[in-house]
């Protein structure tokens, strides 16, 4: 996953994208050298103490680990759950639309 | 060696003493059909379930690891023993009809044959409608019948769904399966605008049936999905902090792609 996403961020770092987290550890302090470890550079909202039952996960009814929303740059839910490639080729066609 | 059989022994003897001691005589044990011989026998079979499973993975695990080192090695066909058990749980299930463990082992039959034979799964599914119906216990087939779909197929799962919505005296086992029905369309990769406006009306009446309960907020959530978390809708605002505490808005992202991801380091 992290590999990933870590390569995703790095091709778009000058395009009009973000990848935002939602983070459902429970432990801060536990993950926080896990960040470094596998340079996860993007920000992430803390889904709170609860862990996978915090507010967030459940306000989006979250029920799988990892679920994925594309928005567009309105903020429009484009696409769900897609991964890996499938995910890369979603985004740059969002690119291409803005570019338009 | 021979000391190991010795305290054996002795345990055994200690609880034979202990048995007479309390003065407890076989005469006042729970009769068949109690829920206390229910209880006591599905425990018991449910170890030995347990303990055929857990002897079962070690052997393939061995057999795998006498293959890496000698892929010629001959070795003796294991059997999973599932199938025994699926037997066993409804043997016991039969034995104590009436009883609320009954449905719970029926259920455990289903659990343990769903994916391997579709054909007893189907018979143990018709057990459990036509004769244990009015049971608060059937919620316990939910996750069988959404993952078993595959294995079931379609039309045995919303028929059965359906017969349960149906027949159920229990208003929150109504709403269980009413919850089920409508998160399966939920879910679904591609659904028409007449199966989301069905899994509405069953979302809704699953939160008025299921008031009070668990089933209730499920429905709720995954009507708030049905209806806002699509492909095509505004995404839900979310307010929070990030990891270093500093509050941000998912609409400051607004002009950019998003890409959305709830993870965890796990």
């Amino acid at each position: 996953m992290y590999p990933h996403e870590r390569s995703l961020v790095e091709r778009l770092k000058d395009e009009p994208f973000a990848l935002i987290g939602v983070n459902s550890d429970k432990d801060l302090d536990k993950l926080r050298p896990r960040l470094e470890e596998e340079e996860i550079t993007w920000r992430s909202f803390w889904n709170g103490p609860a862990g996978t039952n915090g507010p967030i996960s459940k306000a989006w009814n979250v029920s799988g680990w990892p679920t994925i929303y594309i928005l567009d740059q309105e903020g429009v839910i484009r696409f769900k759950n897609l991964r890996g490639e499938a995910m890369d080729r979603a985004v740059d066609q969002l690119l291409d639309e803005m570019e338009r | 060696m021979m000391r190991r059989a010795l305290p054996t022994f002795l345990l055994v003897s200690l609880a034979l003493t202990a048995g007479t001691a309390t003065g407890t005589p076989a005469a006042q044990a729970p009769g068949p059909g109690s829920e206390e011989a229910a209880a006591a026998e599905f425990q018991e079979l449910e170890q030995a379930y347990r303990e055929a499973r857990s002897a079962y993975r070690v052997a393939l695990a061995e057999q795998s690891a006498t293959r890496k080192e000698d892929p010629d090695a001959e070795l003796p066909a294991l059997v999973d023993p599932d199938p025994v058990f699926v037997t066993r749980f409804r043997q016991a299930a039969k034995r104590h009809a009436g009883t609320e463990r009954s449905t719970g082992s029926l259920i455990r039959a289903l659990e343990l044959s769903y994916r391997r034979d579709a054909v007893v799964a189907k018979e143990i599914l018709g057990e459990l409608l036509d004769d244990h119906m009015a049971s608060e216990k059937l919620p316990g087939i939910r996750t069988t019948l959404t993952l078993g779909a595959f294995y079931l197929g379609d039309d045995t799962v919303r028929e059965a769904l359906g017969r349960i919505i149906d027949e159920s005296p229990h208003p929150v086992v109504q709403a269980a399966f009413l919850f089920t029905r409508g998160a399966l369309v939920v879910r679904a990769r591609d659904s028409t605008a007449e199966q989301r406006a069905a899994a509405a009306a069953d979302l809704e009446r699953a939160i008025e049936l299921g008031a009070g309960s668990p089933y209730a907020d499920l429905a709720e959530a995954a009507k708030f999905e049905l209806e806002h978390l699509q492909v095509g809708r505004p995404a839900p605002e979310i307010e929070g902090e990030d990891l270093d505490g500093v509050p941000f808005k998912l609409s400051d992202y607004r002009g950019k792609v998003v890409v959305l991801d709830f993870w965890g380091d796990w």
